[in-house]
């Protein structure tokens, strides 16, 4: 069973030890016993992988951010609790892939209240970002790296999912695999569609230009 | 399908480099933590799932999936077996005799083993070996008594079907076919003739063989068919053409038949033969040709005419009354005739008579 613990982890259980200390498997065992303290430790564990992951997608820390942070530690509760995690990775890639589509399903869901309501285009990215920059080049900076978040939230969820995960965190075929709950047949389909589906749209919103 | 540059994609997606993120203030950071710590307790607080439930849901694409393909299976596999069981040459029989080795095969006619014919309750076909003598009744009523050395086939499944028929593939069989609906037929296929009736009974033996008493007439190996119809009116069709018989009458009989198959008792045989050549014409004597001199068997009395007339004498006596008169022809006719084809209708009439008020008699 995935939440099963070594001997040698038990120590961990104890609550005394720090958050720092815990390893997966006892966060994991805590969180199946309902422990209070594996919330906190849980929290401690991610809190910084969950915000360089949203951070990544979005490039800003808007508004809404903290509601992400949020409800991308919903996510991640939920699926343990639901023993969605078989521990075939550590609790921090299966972290950052959460937080990954947590933050593409923001994107999308802008882009849909976009095209229903109008309005202004997603702000973009961090102003502190690109401070070395100069201001055409920040500028142009955000332009792409708006469209591209478009270009990503208007692809099929999964195989978007195995673009970014694969070209931009660098996860292998079988991580992704396990990420997604899927094969690595299937991942690897995803991944090929993807590609070709993110260069037809890149170029459909004229990012082929500038990457030639 | 054109494979997709992954350094063109990589490279496009290099603006999503890790950047240094702003760092929170205190307040905000423990903020954030008590909001995710109290999420996440109220999650560990609900109640727990089953977790079967767990399992569809979390694999409920699968799962829908693999539903499906099960109907769909149990479907095709449905399907196949409603449409072998519309093609499985099999009938159902009882067996009311039988005496002597008996072979059956519920597959084809070369898949025959030895059998105990009693048991069998669906079958393709039946073979008497040399010194065996069977006698079965199909589905609808109809009574076969194969005689020694006898294969018959009975291809067609379901023998209550309008259009039932069995296949005399060598030997001879006895045939006593009950009264049949109006839309029903009953026929014994041989390897080149047909015989098609309503309610009579008749024999039907092929001979393969070049040394049988046709011998001069058939090729080497050629079968040819005789029938001998004693009771009834049936139809022969052989080489396109039909000739329809009344009893007793023969049709490509060469000489009477030496052997009867046993049948039940009560039952009469007249024998009456026809032989078919394969590459002659079929002699046909007895009644459907007035200008043909029968032989010997068929000038043996057909009981049908003698039972019919007995039970229409006490029909028309039990309508006008005559309630003495209908039991006694009544009774003669279910004790001379105990098993004719219209004795139930026999015993149907005495029981009603046996029913009406004393005052009437």
């Amino acid at each position: 069973m995935a939440l099963a613990v070594k001997t040698q982890d038990l120590v961990n259980n104890d609550p005394a030890v720090s958050a720092d200390r815990k390893t997966d498997a006892s966060i994991l065992l805590g969180l199946e016993q309902r422990e209070s303290w594996a919330a906190e430790a849980l929290f401690t564990r991610l809190e910084s992988v969950v915000e360089r992951s949203l951070y990544r997608v979005l490039q800003q820390r808007g508004a809404d951010f903290e509601d992400l942070v949020q409800i991308t530690f919903e996510r991640i509760v939920r699926t343990l609790v639901e023993h969605r995690f078989s521990a075939q990775c550590s609790l921090s890639t299966w972290a950052s892939a959460i937080a990954t589509n947590v933050a593409i399903d923001s994107v999308r869901a802008k882009m849909r209240e976009r095209r229903v309501f109008g309005g202004e285009p997603v702000e973009l990215a961090d102003r502190d970002a690109s401070a070395k920059q100069s201001g055409t080049e920040r500028v142009e900076t955000r332009a792409e790296i708006a469209r591209l978040q478009q270009v990503l939230a208007s692809m099929n969820p999964a195989q978007a999912e195995a673009v970014y995960l694969h070209d931009v965190l660098g996860h292998d075929l079988a991580e992704i695999a396990e990420l997604s709950g899927t094969t690595v047949a299937a991942a690897q389909s995803r991944l090929v569609r993807g590609r070709k589906d993110f260069l037809r749209r890149a170029k459909k919103v004229s990012l082929g230009g500038q990457t030639s | 399908m054109t494979i997709p540059d992954p350094n063109e994609v990589k490279h496009l997606l290099s603006v999503f480099a890790e950047r240094p993120t702003e760092v929170l203030s205190e307040t905000a950071t423990l903020e954030r933590r008590e909001r995710a710590t109290s999420q996440i307790h109220s999650i560990l607080r609900e109640p727990r799932p089953i977790q079967a439930v767990l399992f569809l849901r979390r694999r409920w694409l699968e799962t829908s999936t693999a539903l499906a393909l099960a109907a769909g299976l149990a479907l095709f596999i449905g399907h196949r077996v409603a449409a072998e069981k519309q093609v499985l040459p099999v009938a159902s029989y009882r067996t009311l005799e039988s005496t002597g080795q008996v072979s059956c095969s519920n597959t084809d006619r070369s898949g025959f083993s030895r059998c105990s014919p009693a048991t069998q309750i669906a079958i393709f076909g039946i073979r008497t070996e040399a010194d065996a003598h069977l006698t079965i009744e199909t589905q609808i009523g109809v009574r076969l008594a194969l005689s020694p050395s006898s294969t018959l086939l009975l291809p067609n499944g379901n023998q209550a079907l309008g259009k039932s028929h069995v296949a005399l593939d060598a030997g001879k069989v006895d045939v006593l076919v009950p009264k049949l609906g109006p839309a029903r037929q009953f026929q014994v296929v041989t390897p080149n003739a047909t015989v098609t009736v309503h309610g009579t009974a008749f024999s039907v033996t092929v001979t393969r063989s070049a040394s049988n008493f046709e011998a001069n007439r058939v090729a080497e190996g050629k079968p040819s068919t005789c029938v001998d119809l004693r009771e009834g009116v049936i139809s022969v069709e052989s080489a396109g053409q039909v000739q329809h018989l009344n009893a007793p009458a023969q049709w490509g009989c060469g000489t009477p038949n030496s052997e009867r198959a046993v049948m039940p008792a009560g039952v009469q045989s007249a024998p009456v033969g026809v032989t078919d050549g394969a590459s002659t014409a079929p002699t046909v004597t007895g009644a459907s040709n007035p200008s043909l001199v029968p032989t010997e068997a068929a000038k043996r009395r057909s009981t049908l005419a003698e039972e019919t007339r007995l039970l229409q004498t006490a029909l028309v006596a039990e309508r006008s009354g005559n309630r003495l008169g209908a039991e006694k022809n009544l009774r003669a006719l279910l004790s001379t005739y105990p098993n004719s084809v219209v004795a139930p209708d026999a015993r149907a009439a005495l029981e009603r008579l046996s029913q009406l008020p004393n005052r009437r008699k």
